[in-house]
């Protein structure tokens, strides 16, 4: 049988959909029955897994029989760039993990930094400068005007370095 | 009622703050609604924790008309770039661009400007009348009857929102699925929750909105940074919008075609899930059907302007009366305010118009009807507001635009997104999920999935779970009960009859597809 891209990707969808579909009744099924209740805290969390399944080989059972659709527009991966999605997430990845160990300000300069080579800048100075600029100015609306709890890096506690943005001896 | 409504505005105005915002408001919506690809909902994820910090009216009136400029605001970047603001202004771009390029970008703006604010208050004063008119019947509803809307606003929700009804629908059983992690407020047992900690009050729906609408887009536009440049008219014909009078004879003209585009923008609005996208095309479908000269649509009438976007402004207020009706949210913009009224403690359904129910809002002691009434004065104002700014402003704004570079923009709402996942909960975590739905939301772009029933059913489940345990306690006959009792049968059957009419249209649709 010869598959069109559609109908190839929808299997990959069919795929996903039937793994969520296994997580999260992994998940339900670890909930408590009912005790007094009629209804229990598991009832529906099996229900909405078990849908996810059906509902995946219902895809799956689509692409195969070739009632797919057509191609929409904006659907699929031909035209992605993976590199540049890769580098989006990795810049998230990378805030995640520098604020972990450094703290908000840092994370959020080597974020934005990262997030602009991903959006194709190349010229170091303007990549350093608007990132110590974003800095600055994310730390002293976060931190300062909303007063938001800036926590102490695991690796190292800059806190002491950044503190005078926010007005904090 | 109009007592009701002047003291919504005696509300509105006692707190000058509030006004304040509504102003603002109108102004970032306008801003986020015309930069190419960023959306009203994606600006109310990302300014949603600031609401945080505010008082009730001043957050739900900030929010709720960001989503009313930010429809609007998508019009100027269909006008002048060819490339919808937002997808309920697509239509516009039919009209609105061949406009622009013929040297009449001022007068488009003006028209789309006059047809929005028309529309918006058209369908403002429908949610107004209309919603207190309904809430008079849903009071009276019980569990039973709530699960059985639950139901079928997951059903129809998933069915018409997309291009797949089985895939709506698969995103909104994830949406619930999703919505059900945490702990479970009858039992207390933790459900779900793979042993982290910030995950035993449940998913926020901060990070989770910020994910699937800003994240996901952040990643299409690195995608078309390589390759992508918006298709921008004459800069010169930008800087200079030429002749910008919207006469009184094209008025006149209009009129009709407003009027009819604001009704069908009203009715689309009230069904849940249907929102502007589709209401501006049909009405752009419907005005040129009827028009005596319809080969002239599309090649740059005001008409073509007039018709799709009193249309799609028009479903703004409307589309709330599932709301405060019947407490389910039919859009996304809906599914965030339902947010903001649980963080102030205001239960959202048919009890929010009682004159009895009393709520403190700050300082102040008032009844729920005043408090509501107040909220759709802030909404009458920021028409006014983003129309008076639009009229004037509207192509200053948009040349502002054509000069922000996106490859400087979009790594500042990136920067601005991580950060306000932050700030919900000042949880890192947070920014991990938002990450981690911001990869999930990209996906389901990309394979028609629908992130507006994913979030609206998020929102959603818990509400519903409870629902039906507490139908099923006081059930007598245990499943049945749902169908013998003839209100939430009445839903249930609408829910059916929507999927199996949505069913055989698509059906037909691949069927002609294969021949």
């Amino acid at each position: 049988m010869k598959l069109g891209y559609k109908a190839k990707l929808e299997l990959y969808v069919a795929a996903c959909v039937f793994l969520v579909g296994v997580f999260f009744l992994y998940q339900a099924s670890k909930i408590g029955p009912a005790l007094h209740d009629v209804v229990g805290p598991r009832a529906l969390p099996l229900t909405l897994a078990v849908l996810l399944l059906v509902g995946s080989v219902s895809i799956l059972a689509r692409a195969l029989l070739g009632y797919e659709g057509k191609i929409q527009e904006e659907y699929g991966f031909q035209t992605s760039d993976i590199k540049r999605i890769f580098a989006v997430i990795a810049s998230g990845a990378v805030y995640v993990m520098t604020f972990w160990a450094f703290g908000y300000f840092v994370s959020t300069c080597v974020a934005v930094g990262l997030i602009m080579v991903s959006f194709g800048h190349r010229k170091i100075w303007k990549i350093l400068s608007f990132s110590l600029f974003a800095g600055v100015i994310y730390q002293f609306i976060f931190m300062g005007m909303m007063g938001l709890y800036d926590p102490p890096g695991k690796v190292a506690d800059l806190r002491d370095y950044t503190n005078w943005i926010i007005g904090v001896q | 009622m109009f007592a009701d409504l002047i003291g919504g505005f005696v509300t509105l105005f006692g707190d000058p703050t509030t006004v304040g915002f509504v102003f603002l408001a109108a102004i970032v919506g306008i801003v986020f609604g015309a930069l190419p690809g960023l959306t009203a909902s994606a600006a109310i994820a990302m300014l949603l924790p600031l609401s945080f910090h505010m008082g009730a009216l001043q957050a739900l009136a900030f929010l709720y008309v960001i989503g009313k400029s930010g429809r609007y605001g998508g019009s100027i970047a269909a006008i002048l770039f060819n490339t919808p603001g937002t997808a309920a202004s697509a239509a516009t771009m039919q009209d609105g661009f061949p406009m622009s390029q013929s040297g009449r970008s001022g007068k488009a703006l003006r028209t789309a400007t006059i047809a929005s604010v028309f529309g918006d208050y058209f369908g403002e004063f429908m949610l107004i009348f209309g919603a207190v008119y309904i809430a008079s019947f849903t009071k009276t509803f019980g569990p039973t009857q709530y699960f059985a809307i639950y139901v079928m606003a997951f059903v129809v929700i998933g069915s018409v929102v997309g291009n797949s009804i089985l895939k709506g629908i698969l995103s909104t059983v994830f949406g619930g699925i999703v919505g059900l992690v945490g702990e479970d407020i009858i039992s207390g047992q933790l459900r779900m929750t793979m042993g982290i900690p910030e995950l035993e009050s449940g998913m926020a729906l901060v990070p989770l909105l910020i994910g699937v609408f800003v994240i996901s887009e952040v990643i299409v536009q690195a995608e078309k940074a390589a390759k992508f440049s918006v298709q921008k008219s004459d800069p010169d014909l930008i800087s200079n919008p030429g002749d910008g009078h919207f006469t009184w004879p094209e008025f006149k003209r209009c009129f009709p075609i407003m009027c009819r585009s604001s009704l069908i923008g009203s009715f689309i609005g009230m069904m849940p899930g249907l929102g502007s996208s589709v209401a501006c095309f049909v009405a752009y479908g419907e005005e040129k059907r009827r028009s005596k000269t319809p080969e002239k649509w599309g090649t740059g009438i005001v008409e073509g302007i007039a018709a799709p976007e009193s249309a799609n402004n028009a479903v703004s207020g409307p589309s709330m009366i599932p709301l405060l009706t019947l407490g389910i949210p039919g859009s996304t913009i809906a599914a965030v305010l339902i947010g903001v009224f649980i963080v102030h403690g205001l239960q959202v359904g048919p009890q929010i118009f009682d004159d009895q129910n009393q709520i403190i809002i700050g300082t102040q002691v008032m009844t729920s009807r005043e408090f509501i009434f107040g909220l759709f004065a802030a909404g009458l104002v920021g028409i006014a507001a983003y129309g008076i700014i639009g009229f004037w402003a509207g192509p200053l704004i948009g040349r502002v635009i054509a000069l922000i570079p996106q490859n400087y923009l979009y790594p500042f709402i990136f920067a601005t997104a991580v950060a306000a996942s932050y700030s919900s909960r000042s949880s890192i975590a947070d920014v991990g999920f938002a990450i981690l739905f911001g990869i999930i939301g990209y996906g389901m772009r990309r394979t028609n999935f629908s992130a507006a029933a994913f979030i609206i059913a998020f929102v959603l489940a818990g509400n519903m779970e409870e629902s039906f345990r507490q139908a099923m306690m006081i059930s007598d006959n245990g499943l049945w009960g749902f169908v013998t009792e003839p209100v939430s049968a009445s839903f249930l059957a609408i829910g059916l009859g929507m999927v199996l009419f949505r069913s055989f249209g698509q059906a037909r649709k691949i069927k002609g597809g294969k021949n």
